[in-house]
């Protein structure tokens, strides 16, 4: 009698136990609710990036250029792509990377006293970049702060050319320093389901939005297009 | 007036008459025509398909060849001079004669000659056992007054039929063809601007509402001596050097007029180039201007061939300006280095390559191993 009145509360408890049990398991089986690491990576090869912003030179102080492309914010459109060399897990990656990109700026030619008229006057720059690339992403993986630091250092050939009326004026290039700092919002850290399955579908292991100041510094016998500018983009590790 | 015989179906005859139709049958044709009227009115647009047996096509106009949907259009100038228009009439039924009506309102069942507001009979063509048909006619069959400025396409019937009664059943022995006719000339262009420059010397100008087809630029450098007015400057505007307006005896040409039309204006000023009806802009190149200073004007054209009257006439002028380069050159006080400065690659920028040098010689290592 005394074994049975201690059975029936422990077959309760047994029984809440189980349906505790049971609920927990169902809600693990949900999709939704990722474990903060993953099991699988695919691996990281290639980072990506789609870049925007202005680009004005400063033409070390000849007006020229403000003169007659002063109305056209001559956005800066380019693609970078590293070839990542080295990867310390969670922590940085050492990439060697290549930038190309495109602006053109419009403006009107002007006549013997400055006015402008309505001939047409252009400049066209297409900036290529070989670059070594550390990019840190400690704090987003290892520290959760969804911010990754990068800097990047290296060399540019900007191709340039200029026309007035239709008429091809002059091309050239300009050679020089080039560098950056970037900072970048991990987007993994939004939605860390959707970074499973773009990792596991598509293979990018990683996404982030960033911000990045660069410079560009021709040597002097380059026309002067260099500036310290910003820019804005979309990257992936892939 | 009778009909010359002919051994080809070829027609060029003078037009034959059949007799009148009087008293209640024109009547109860009128009826039967506003009935199909009605009908067409209430299904909301007249009949477009031909349902007969006859398939008229249209084959040319004099001097003239189809758009690119296939169209040709009766314009102004047609008329005037009378165009022949060819209609070829493939595998017509065996019968004794063709009735030729135009108008929306024929009915293909009966003949109607009196009721001209919305059918008139053109002509009778005799068959001759042939069953391959070429008709010719002239504009002025088509149309009655080249100047009325309208657009319509009005319907060429062919009825075949064996007798001249009125109520013959003709079934489905008939066919119809619209023939587009446009006399109506655009509205010369607005707003016509020219500028100055050195290389392109840009004109523009805008066409408001019109369907227009594609526009002739004339431009005359006044070398031809037309005219002893002083030449007009090109006027510096707020919106970058353009200039509207001029008189006729400005820029030194006597021989582009404002509101000029057709054969007023010498050919031989206009330029060889015809834009399309989306170009509203063009730039002369100075070999077009022929001079320092050049009158321009511009005439729009429809798809009849209809040109409007010539547009205000306005001054363009070639001058020497100033684009990037020469600007930065000027104020640098030495030309711009073209080409690449290699040479110019010292130790210092050396010095920055050798952190790429190494990034890729690393990347070439670990790819290999891996």
């Amino acid at each position: 009698m005394k074994t049975l009145c201690l059975r029936a509360p422990a077959l309760l408890a047994c029984a809440a136990l189980a349906c505790l049990w049971s609920t927990s398991a169902l809600a693990q089986s949900d999709d939704d609710l990722v474990p903060a690491t993953r099991n699988f990576n695919s691996p990281e090869r290639l980072i990506l990036e789609l870049r925007v912003g202005p680009y004005q030179p400063d033409m070390d102080g000849n007006a020229a250029f403000d003169q007659l492309f002063a109305e056209d914010d001559g956005l800066l459109l380019a693609l970078e792509l590293d070839v990542i060399a080295f990867r310390l897990d969670d922590i940085l990656y050492a990439s060697a990377a290549a930038q190309l990109g495109w602006a053109k700026y419009k403006g009107h030619a002007l006549d013997m006293v400055g006015v402008p008229t309505r001939e047409e006057s252009s400049l066209e720059i297409v900036p290529l970049s070989a670059l070594a690339v550390l990019r840190l992403d400690a704090f987003a993986r290892q520290l959760g702060i969804p911010f990754i630091v990068t800097g990047k250092v290296g060399y540019t050939w900007m191709s340039w050319s200029t026309e007035t009326g239709g008429a091809d004026n002059a091309a050239g290039w300009s050679l020089g320093l080039a560098y950056a700092a970037q900072l970048a919002l991990d987007l993994d850290s939004l939605d860390q389901g959707a970074a499973r399955i773009m990792d596991e579908e598509w293979g990018i292991n990683h996404s982030f939005l960033f911000l990045e100041v660069h410079g560009f510094a021709p040597n002097d016998d380059s026309l002067p297009l260099g500036a310290m500018t910003w820019a804005m983009g979309l990257g992936f590790v892939m | 007036m009778t009909q010359p015989k002919s051994s080809s179906l070829i027609v060029r005859s003078p037009i034959v008459r059949t007799p009148n139709v009087r008293g209640p049958v024109r009547y109860a044709l009128a009826a039967c025509a506003l009935a199909l009227s009605a009908t067409a009115l209430a299904q909301g647009e007249t009949p477009t398909e031909n349902t007969g047996s006859i398939i008229p096509d249209l084959d040319s106009i004099e001097g003239k060849d189809t758009d690119t949907l296939g169209l040709i259009y009766l314009g102004i100038a047609d008329c005037e001079r009378n165009a022949e228009i060819v209609i070829n009439l493939p595998s017509v039924p065996d019968k004794q004669s063709l009735d030729i009506y135009k108008g929306e309102g024929c009915n293909a069942t009966t003949r109607d000659t009196e009721d001209e507001s919305n059918c008139t009979f053109i002509e009778n063509v005799e068959l001759n056992s042939t069953r391959d048909v070429k008709i010719m006619l002239n504009t002025s069959q088509l149309v009655s007054n080249c100047g009325d400025g309208t657009s319509s396409a009005p319907k060429l019937w062919f009825i075949a039929v064996d007798s001249s009664a009125v109520n013959e059943d003709v079934g489905t022995d008939y066919g119809f063809i619209p023939i587009n006719i446009d006399t109506s000339a655009p509205d010369a262009p607005t707003r016509v601007s020219a500028g100055s420059g050195e290389n392109t010397i840009p004109v523009s100008w805008s066409i408001g509402d019109e369907e227009v087809d594609h526009f002739y630029i004339y431009v005359d450098s006044g070398t031809g001596g037309a005219s002893d007015a002083s030449i007009a400057s090109d006027s510096s505007a707020d919106d970058g050097g353009s200039s509207t307006g001029g008189s006729s005896s400005s820029c030194g040409s006597g021989r582009l007029v404002e509101g000029a039309i057709g054969d007023d204006l010498p050919s031989t000023l206009r330029l060889s180039a015809s834009l399309g009806a989306t170009e509203t802009d063009y730039d002369l190149n100075p070999d077009q201007v022929g001079g320092e200073t050049a009158a321009v004007a511009v005439v729009a054209v429809d798809r009849a061939g209809n040109q409007s009257p010539l547009s205000e006439v306005v001054c363009v002028t070639i001058v020497p300006t100033d684009g990037f380069l020469d600007l930065y050159e000027m104020e640098a006080g030495h030309p711009i280095e073209q080409g690449c400065p290699c040479s110019a690659i010292g130790p210092a920028q050396a010095q920055a390559a050798w952190p790429i040098v190494l990034a890729l010689g690393w990347v070439a290592r670990r790819r290999r191993r891996s």
